[in-house]
Order: structure tokens, then sequence, then C-alpha cells
């Protein structure tokens, strides 16, 4: 039987289906966090600074709006640290009643707020008390959530402690990223050392730094204090941290892809274990970790994809199922699949990936994987970090200038998804 | 005659670093939040009117005022050197839009003290590029807003450090324990290269051709965009009255402080005056206020002639339109401010009846705000607001002035 055959497969009730954002790569003006710092600093590693972004933060409204129009029922976004928190230990409450405005609207829109707390950016002031090098980094992060969650939890539907922590670590599993790190670490070092010698302080440290070893430690034990002070607000509501999960997979006769994963992942699948109502799976490639023994057939080329194009032909679709059972199979917990998606200019491969890795997805689900909800990374052409606004990933583009949003076809696709719950048969 | 001419301007005033809260990118942030920091207590969140301006506007509109003055913050709107924010530009596009379709005049201040920290970290108004900053700065914003402008003034009490060095006497903005922020320590929150020790409010130099080729350069880059904008800057002046003997003393600092200021409006479409109180000056500098007289929260006398006798000369030395950009009380006792205010018009009436151009009264302030050094405490406001909810509550002294807007007329 093939799929066009098929009568159409349906998710569980109750699904999540949404799209994802982050809030230095939407809102724009994060002009007190440790990286809008590092962007107008030289020597510097980003191609570009986030400037204006999306001018979410006045335009919050037109993103949720256009979430609930497409048949969105939940919308992740994270709150910025650096508003909420301007100076250590004293909070906004101006800060704290815009993302309750913001809270409300997806209420109002019926479309369900699944929050990250912290999602790259941090205050400016962490920074300078060394970030997760700070021994004292865990209990300045529990008390930011304490605080916010507060103010905030009674809205969410899900709560998201730190996003990707270990992110690095994945990046430089991937064979051939020696290069890559060889040079952007040393200029990460120098970057990093000009913003401290900048504001007069010791240490200037983001979750850029490359000191990941360093930094783990803290960054694990700030889940789980996280995680601790959000519950003690509002002990129903599911809170986990999300991870960037690579689908690592054999390449070879005697690969040592486990070994890799459970570099990559082990430490914190150990942590949600003890802290966390599921794990967020961040999942965008399929990467072969060659072994010492004969290699593999290659994988099958994808449709839409230029073979050569080495980056492009990673990001595969069936990477999301494979990391969604490996994630259960580690920490038998429920699994929110927090962001997945394509990069491409090509929205006509976003239209034809959303169907092949949720038609994957759903494989999990009849499979036995309790997977909670499904967020489309992103909903909209953002800042992409260091590599600036270059990459789209979003379901709609975003105009400069005067921030208008278009949506793409893939949006209108995964809006059809959402609102029947299922994925049509004839995929 | 106590009623006023066809289209007097009515309003209350603001400024941006003052009410808007969560201003970072300024200045005086950091500052407020450093080791051994001059300032009572930290902005903060200030009255949030970043986000709650519709609501300010409406109560101003609804209690019978017809212009609302409030200023830009060159920090959002140049974050970094060179690079301009379009959010920040459509935020304040946003807020003038809210005034015209209440039929609120608005009267834009596109600099009050604050300046980005990268500014003042190239040494503020002293240093030679300023003017042209502050140019490309007028220029950019002028582009983005220009349609929906009517008054402009360029630059808020750019005479403070003149009339400090010259009278020992500040007007708005010192607070009692004068402008300089002591050297902070290390590890306070870093500024980028600028050094908090150097820092005077607002960086303002002290020199008037300066400050006068800053806002030569702004008011040529306004009117080359939008030439129908009345284009002034508004000057700090109190009453300064000889006291025995101080005669010489107290006609030189009149001139460095006031009217070399007030010179350079004589280009301008009209000159912005801004005044409270009066001080005395002897031969030895400022005489204190006599013990047992009323003053206000500030110390300063309670000496409401002062805007009579400073439009005077205003008008006097300068030669244009007058515009009262601030004058107030800083008081919990509504009454009384609701007596300064009815006094201070009055003296402004008899200035039209002798036939000098003022176009209207802006009353400081709209709402109970952050008065710079002296944090919260200084209560100027028509409106309270509350620190937590930042729920606003209208006092006596607002019906009382949107009732004389009303009528246009005081009694």
């Amino acid at each position: 039987m093939t799929r066009s055959e098929t009568a159409a497969r349906r998710s569980p009730e109750g699904f999540r289906w949404g799209a994802a954002t982050a809030g230095h790569q939407i809102e724009g003006n994060n002009v007190n966090s440790d990286l809008w710092f590092l962007e107008n600093i030289e020597p510097t590693i980003f191609v570009e600074r986030s400037g204006d972004a999306c001018d979410s933060y006045h335009r919050y409204e037109d993103d949720v709006a256009f979430a609930a129009g497409l048949g969105l029922n939940s919308y992740r976004f994270s709150i910025e640290w650096a508003r909420i928190e301007p100076t250590r230990g004293r909070f906004s409450i101006a800060e704290l009643d815009h993302y309750k405005r913001v809270i409300e609207c997806c209420q109002a829109h019926d479309v369900a707020p699944a929050v990250t707390f912290v999602h790259g950016a941090a205050p400016r002031w962490f920074a300078q008390d060394g970030g997760w090098l700070n021994p004292d980094a865990p209990a300045l992060f529990a008390r930011y959530c304490s605080t916010a969650a507060k103010a905030l939890a009674d809205g969410m539907v899900f709560a998201f402690t730190i996003n990707e922590p270990q992110v690095g670590k994945v990046f430089r599993c991937i064979p051939g990223a020696e290069g890559y790190f060889s040079a952007q670490d040393p200029l990460s070092l120098r970057a990093h050392a000009a913003a401290a010698k900048m504001v007069n302080t010791e240490r200037f440290v983001t979750t850029d730094h490359p000191d990941l070893d360093g930094m783990t430690p803290q960054l694990i034990a700030g889940h789980e204090q996280g995680y601790a002070a959000i519950k003690a607000e509002k002990s129903d509501l599911p809170v986990g941290v999300t991870l960037s999960v690579t689908d690592f997979q054999p390449g070879g006769a005697g690969s040592p892809f486990e070994e890799v994963r459970t570099g990559a992942y082990g430490e914190w699948l150990d942590a949600i274990s003890r802290a966390g109502d599921f794990t967020g799976v961040q999942s965008y490639r399929t990467v072969r970790i060659p072994g010492s023994g004969e290699e593999y057939e290659p994988l099958p080329p994808l449709p839409f994809t230029d073979p050569h194009d080495r980056l492009a032909a990673l990001q595969r679709p069936e990477a999301l199922r494979n990391t969604v059972e490996y994630v259960y199979a580690c920490t038998n917990k429920p699994v929110v699949v927090t962001e997945n998606g394509l990069e491409t200019e090509d929205d006509v491969r976003r239209v034809w990936f959303i169907g092949e890795a949720l038609s994957g997805l759903l494989d999990a689900i009849e499979g036995g994987v309790p997977v909670l909800g499904y967020f489309h990374w992103s909903l909209i052409d953002n800042f992409e970090w260091t590599r600036g606004y270059a990459p789209k990933f979003g379901l709609a583009s975003v105009d400069r200038r005067t921030f208008a949003r278009t949506p793409k076809p893939s949006a209108a696709r995964l809006g059809a998804i959402a609102r029947s719950n299922s994925l049509p048969g004839g995929l | 005659m106590t009623s006023f001419p066809e289209g007097f301007l009515w309003g209350a005033a603001t400024a941006g670093h003052q009410v808007e809260g969560g201003n970072i990118n300024a200045d005086l942030w950091p500052l407020e939040w450093s080791a051994n920091s001059n300032f009572n207590e930290p902005s903060g969140d200030a009255c949030d009117h970043y986000h709650r301006y519709a609501e300010d506007i409406s109560l101003l509109s609804d209690l019978g005022l017809n212009a609302y003055r409030f200023s830009l913050e060159w920090s959002r709107i140049e974050p970094e050197p060179g690079y301009f924010s379009h959010a920040a530009l459509d935020h304040y596009r946003r807020m003038l839009e809210t005034c015209l379709n209440l039929g609120v005049t608005p009267v834009v201040t596109y600099n009050h003290f604050t300046l980005p920290r990268w500014m003042a970290a190239g040494g503020g108004w002293s240093s030679e590029q300023a003017p042209a900053r502050f140019a490309r700065y007028a220029s950019r914003v002028t582009q983005h807003l220009g349609d929906l402008l009517s008054w402009v003034c360029t630059l808020n009490e750019p005479n403070l450090m003149s009339m400090l060095e010259n009278t020992g006497v500040l007007a708005m903005g010192a607070g009692e324990r004068g402008p300089a922020a002591k050297p902070s320590g290390s590890g306070s929150p870093g500024i980028g290269g600028f050094d908090p020790a150097r820092y005077r409010m607002g960086l303002l130099a002290a020199d008037v051709e300066r400050m006068a080729a800053a806002h030569r350069g702004a008011v040529q880059a306004i009117k080359s965009t939008a030439e129908n904008v009345k284009v002034g800057w508004t000057v700090a002046l109190v009453d300064l009255q000889a006291a025995e003997g101080g005669e010489e003393r107290c006609g030189e600092a009149r001139r460095r402080g006031q009217t070399d200021w007030l010179g350079v409006s004589g280009q301008d479409d009209f000159v912005g005056v801004q005044t409270y109180s009066r001080s005395r000056i002897g031969p030895a500098g400022t005489v204190p206020p006599p013990a047992g007289i009323p003053t206000m929260q500030t110390g300063w006398e309670v000496y409401p002639d002062a805007l009579g006798h400073t439009v005077r000369l205003a008008a006097e030395h300068a030669n244009v339109p007058v515009l009262v950009t601030e004058n107030g009380m800083a008081t919990d006792d509504d009454e009384a401010r609701i007596a300064y205010t009815r006094a201070a018009l009055e003296g402004l009436a008899g200035c039209l009846d002798d036939g000098i151009d003022v176009r209207g009264y802006i009353h400081w302030t709209l709402l109970d705000n952050f008065e710079w050094t002296s944090g919260y405490s200084k209560t100027f406001g028509l409106i309270s607001v509350d620190r937590e909810t930042f729920a606003r509550t209208i006092k006596p002294s607002a019906r009382w002035l949107g009732h004389v807007a009303l009528r246009n007329d005081l009694h």
C-alpha cells in the first residue's frame, strides 16, 4: 500500500500545533542583552547586527494573529531576561506587564502560549558577571525564573527553561566542523575579550563563548533550579528544557555514532530524568558519523535539493522521527517538538519538507511515542544569530524596513495540517 | 484681560527619560545604578509611558488640554552611532498619530538631556563632532516624522551648565545635590569607554557657541525636510534678581547664562520659556531665600511672578514669539499648585495685554515622574502615578487647568 492510498492520519486530540520564535531574533533593539553588545563591537562574530529585527516587540499582535489565522493553536516565543531584569536583582514590572499583554493577546486569539525563559541572549550584567561560567549563574537564573513565572506562568501551556544549552557541543560533533571552529573559536575569544575590556570587567561570557565544558555544569544546574522555581509557582504547568538534537547515524561499519550521541545529549538526558516533564526536541539534520570499516551506501538524494550543497543535504525530514524516537527511548518522557524546520530560499522545498517531517512524526506517534506538540521553526524570517538575516526559516518573510509580513505557501501547508489535526493521505 | 488668544496652546509636558521607563541605552541609566550614584534612586520603569502613552494622551485630551509636549529618546532612535531604528521611529510616529487623532497638537523635543551611551562616551556636547551628530539625528527623525510635526524644540535647556557656572543656580534637572555624578567604582555597570567622573547633566557645554552650532545645524536639517515646522529651543530662565550690591554680578549672570542664549533664538520661529522660581544674586553669588518663605519640594521659592518676568525677558532679547514650554510647582499640596499656576497665568495674561506674542502655555508636568537626581520624590505632576501598578490618578489641579484651557480664560 502506498501513501496515496492511505486514509488521513490523525494526530492526538489536544495536540499543540504551533510555530516558534525567540525574543532576540524577532523583537528588535534588545539593547541590554549581552549579544547586542557583541554584535556592536570590534572584532565581532556576527555578520550583521540584530537591530530592529522584525519589530515584534511592538508588532507581536501581528505575529499572534498570523499564527491564529493559519489555524495554529499554539505559539512558542521567548521572554527576554535582559528586559525583565535590566539590572541584577531589579525586575521591571513594566516589562513583565508587556509580556503579560503578549500572553493575553495569544489567549484572545485562542493560541496557547509556549514560553521559553532564556533563548540565546542574556542580560549584559549576567555576561559581565561571568555568564554561565559564574558559579552563581544557576541561582541567578532561578531567581529570574521565579519572578517571571509568578507574573506570567498562569497563561502558559508549556514552559521551557533554557533553549539548546548544548548546541555548541552538538555542532562540534559534526564531521568537518573542526575547520570552522578552529577559526571561529579564537575570533569568539577575541570578541569576548574586547567586550570585557570595553566594560572594564574581568570577563564577558555569553552562550557563544567557546568554553562549553566550563559552562555545562552551571547550565544543567540552572535548568534544574529554574525548573523547580517555575514549578513552585505553578505545579501543573509542564516544564522542560529544549535540546538541539541532531540525528546522528552510522556512516559505515564500526561507527562511534552512539558515543557521539551520548557526548552530545547524555548529561542532558540525565538532567531531564531528574527535572523535566517532557523533552523539547529541536531537530534539523541527519549527520552520519563515519566508521572504521566499510562506508555505507549514501542516503537517497532529497527531492528539490542540490546534492552538491552539503549543508542542504543534511537537512533531511526523517531526522525528526529519528530524534523523537531516540530521545523518548532514552528518557521515557513525553516529547514536545519545540523546533523543526528548513533553511531555504525555496519555499517549495519547505512545503515538501513539512509534509515529510510530519509524516515521520506521525509514524513515531503511531509507534507509541507520546508527542504533545509540534512547533515549526520559524513563524517568520528572523535574525539567525551570527549569520544575520540571510538564513530563511520563516513561514512568512518580513520586510526589513516596513516590517510587513508576507506569508509563504508553506504557511498555508502547515496551517491546513494543524486545522484538520491530520495529515491528508495523499502525501 | 484674562482671556487668551484664539488657538492658544494649553498643554502639559513630559520628557522621555523621566516617564518612559526602561531607557537602558541612555547615558544616565548606568549612572543611576553606579556605586555612589548621585541619584536618589534609579529611573527604572518610570511611569511606563513607553507602553501607556495612548492612555496618557487621552487623559490629557479629556481634561481639555490641546497640546502635549514630549521628547524623543535619541538613545532609542540611534542606539549605535549611525544606526537608526525604524522601529523606534515608528513608535514615536504612533505617539504623534495618537495626539493628532485626538486633536492634540504635539510639541516635540528632539533632545531632552539624555544622550545615547555612545554619544556620552564620545564626549557629549563638548565634542567637536556633536553638532554634526545632532544634525544627522535631527535629519533622520524629520524624514520619518516631519509630516506629522508642527512645533519642534531642538534642545531642552541648553543653557543649564552656563546658568550653573554663572550663578550657582540650577533650574530643572539637577536636583538639590548638584549635577555631577560621583565617579563609580570598578565593577559598576559598564558604559563602554565613558568615564562617569566626567559626567554632567546632558553633558551640556557651557559654551553658547557650541550649543548654538548644534541647534543651528538641527534647525537646518529639520527645515530642509519639513519647512513649515516651527522650530526653536527652550531656555531655562530662573528669574534672576539683584540683591543689594549684586547688580553687576546679576547683570553679568543674566547676560552670560540667559540673554546670550535668548539671542540665539532671534533667528528661530519661537523661543521656549521654562521657569519655576526666582533667584537673588548678591555680590558673592546666590543669596538663599529668607527663612520662613514658602518653598517648593525642590527648595525653590514659591514665586509665580517668575513667569511674567521671564516671558518679558525672552520676548525682549529673542524678539520672536514665545511658547511657555515648562512652568509648574513641585508640591504635595495640590491646592498650592492651583494657586501658583493661577498667579503665574495672571502674569502671562499681563504679557499678552502688553502685546507680547505668546503662543501657548505648557505646564510641567503631566505625570509625577523621575525628577533626575531627586528621583520620584519631587511631585510636579497634574496626575499621580502608582509606582507598581502604573495607575494614573487625576489631581484637582489637572481638572482646574483643563477648565482654564476649555474656557481659554482664567476666570
